[in-house]
């Protein structure tokens, strides 16, 4: 538990940055990743060579605003194996001969698999990279002002602030048990009941206490704060310096 | 000037929390507000920003009348500190935390950025500026609050038990930065030294009545003191 409130705080850290590329206007970041993803994810089923050029985008990003390879990889080992087990499917029931390497036959189940996994790699690589780089109230004001739904920028501020919020008060939680606990280490069953609930009573009590703290400063979702910067050339240069080389790899290589 | 008239406050239940409060505090004016646990104090706050509705009565805020379209004009006037630093810092580093006030009230990339170094420099904190707010001390948590309230230059200031959770030093380190605060200030607490060596005046709240309303000499009344809880 305390490991996962580590890891919400190392990419809100991360997003914190001052590099170029956490300079850059939101829209810029939000929109190369959306067409990133796009491209990528309209690839043919088979096409894993094609999307071979795609695979140094992440590594460059990550360089240049000097993400560490091992915080980021790690979270995008944890989406992989649903990836994996998608594919697997594919394996079975997809059977066909596709090519033969040294006498054996690779299957066209085999490369549907590795263009899911390398589809997923990328995807999810560039979602954690919008979000390692851009601070989330950026995020989140940047989608208001696309004039996104408010309810569904509501449910994602919430779900943000609560998941932080009860996770903490779940780890004070936990240690009070534990020292009390007469040494067990897990939580008993009989107790789970009266724990989950007042984790819920506590959590919904201290969201209320910061969501009045954000209002005495001026927080209303109906008014996002301007952007940090007007959109400016460096953005387009950027969008395009991403947008177009994908472009022209999906379209006409 | 800060103008509170016959100021009543009830939960949604119907249990009435603040009942007919009423003061004023003029410009440079620093006052205290004490009241044993559960007299009102941290409710009255709220009202006064319109975070927790009012039955009746009236707040009157650096020009501003409390009403629903006024609210984000007098929460630029009046600054609350919470008593729970954990509850107003949720940003990734304290520089972030003290300009999310000013963008929230619409300041330009450059003014918000000004005000930020200006409300670090008043409180000596500069160095703190890239920290994440989690890994400072309750005495630093504590200043980074008030920096961040600082930040949108409010006209009066609110404070919640401001020396909870902070050792003799920091707590000494407070009184001089209290001290060097201009605004109006109005500082709810149950440390009556700190009262001693911060305010001019002492509003003494019981179960949501404001039942004195004196100088420093109320301090000295036993008497009064023990009949409010404290």
């Amino acid at each position: 538990m305390a490991s996962r409130v580590r890891e919400l705080r190392a990419l809100e850290t991360l997003a914190a940055g001052r590099t170029a590329i956490h300079r850059l206007h939101p829209f810029a970041k939000m929109l190369t990743a959306l067409v990133f993803i796009v491209l990528t994810a309209s690839y043919g089923r088979y096409d894993f060579l094609r999307l071979a050029p795609y695979l140094f985008y992440p590594f460059v990003m990550m360089a240049v605003a000097e993400l560490p390879y091992k915080l980021i990889l790690t979270r995008l080992a944890a989406a992989l194996p649903f990836c994996l087990f998608a594919g697997l499917s594919n394996v079975i029931f997809d059977r066909g001969a596709a090519f033969a390497v040294g006498g054996v036959t690779v299957s066209l189940g085999v490369l549907s698999l590795a263009t899911i996994l390398i589809k997923a790699y990328l995807c999810v690589m560039s979602a954690l990279l919008l979000v390692a780089t851009t601070p989330f109230p950026e995020l989140m004001a940047q989608l208001r002002r696309l004039r996104v739904p408010l309810s569904i920028v509501l449910v994602f501020e919430t779900a943000y602030r609560y998941v932080g919020v009860v996770l903490e008060e779940a780890r004070s939680m936990t240690t009070a048990y534990k020292l009390r606990g007469g040494g067990k280490k897990a939580l008993l069953m009989r107790h789970m009941g009266a724990f989950v609930g007042q984790l819920l009573l506590r959590g919904f009590d201290r969201a209320r206490r910061v969501h009045a703290a954000m209002r005495c400063r001026g927080y209303s979702l109906h008014r996002p704060p301007p952007a940090r910067h007007p959109f400016a050339p460096a953005d387009a240069l950027f969008t395009a310096a991403v947008c177009i080389p994908a472009a022209v790899l999906r379209f006409v290589w | 000037m800060l103008m509170v008239k016959d100021l009543t406050v009830a939960y949604p239940d119907g249990k009435v929390a603040v009942e007919g409060v009423g003061f004023t505090l003029r410009p440079g004016e620093t006052a205290a507000l004490i009241g044993a646990n559960g007299a009102g104090k941290t409710t009255l706050f709220l009202a006064i920003v319109g975070v927790l509705p009012k039955k009746s009565g009236s707040v009157f805020a650096g020009g501003v009348l409390l009403r629903k379209n006024t609210l984000r004009a007098l929460r630029a006037k009046v600054g609350l500190v919470f008593q729970n630093p954990d509850d107003q810092l949720f940003s990734t580093s304290v520089y972030e935390d003290i300009a999310f006030g000013p963008r929230r009230f619409g300041y330009s990339a450059e003014e918000t950025d000004a005000r930020v170094e200006e409300a670090l420099g008043q409180l000596g904190i500069g160095h703190l500026r890239d920290r994440s707010p989690l890994k400072l001390s309750d005495g630093e948590k504590r200043l980074c609050a008030i920096a961040a309230v600082l930040a949108h230059k409010p006209e009066i200031l609110l404070f919640d038990e401001p020396t909870a959770f902070l050792d003799p030093r920091a707590r000494r380190s407070l009184t001089g930065v209290f001290a060097s605060l201009p605004q109006i200030k109005l500082i709810a607490t149950h440390d009556l030294a700190f009262v001693e060596a911060t305010c001019s005046r002492v509003l003494l709240l019981q179960e949501g009545k404001l039942v004195a309303d004196r100088g420093m000499d109320l301090l000295g009344d036993t008497a009064a003191l023990e009949a409010a809880g404290l």
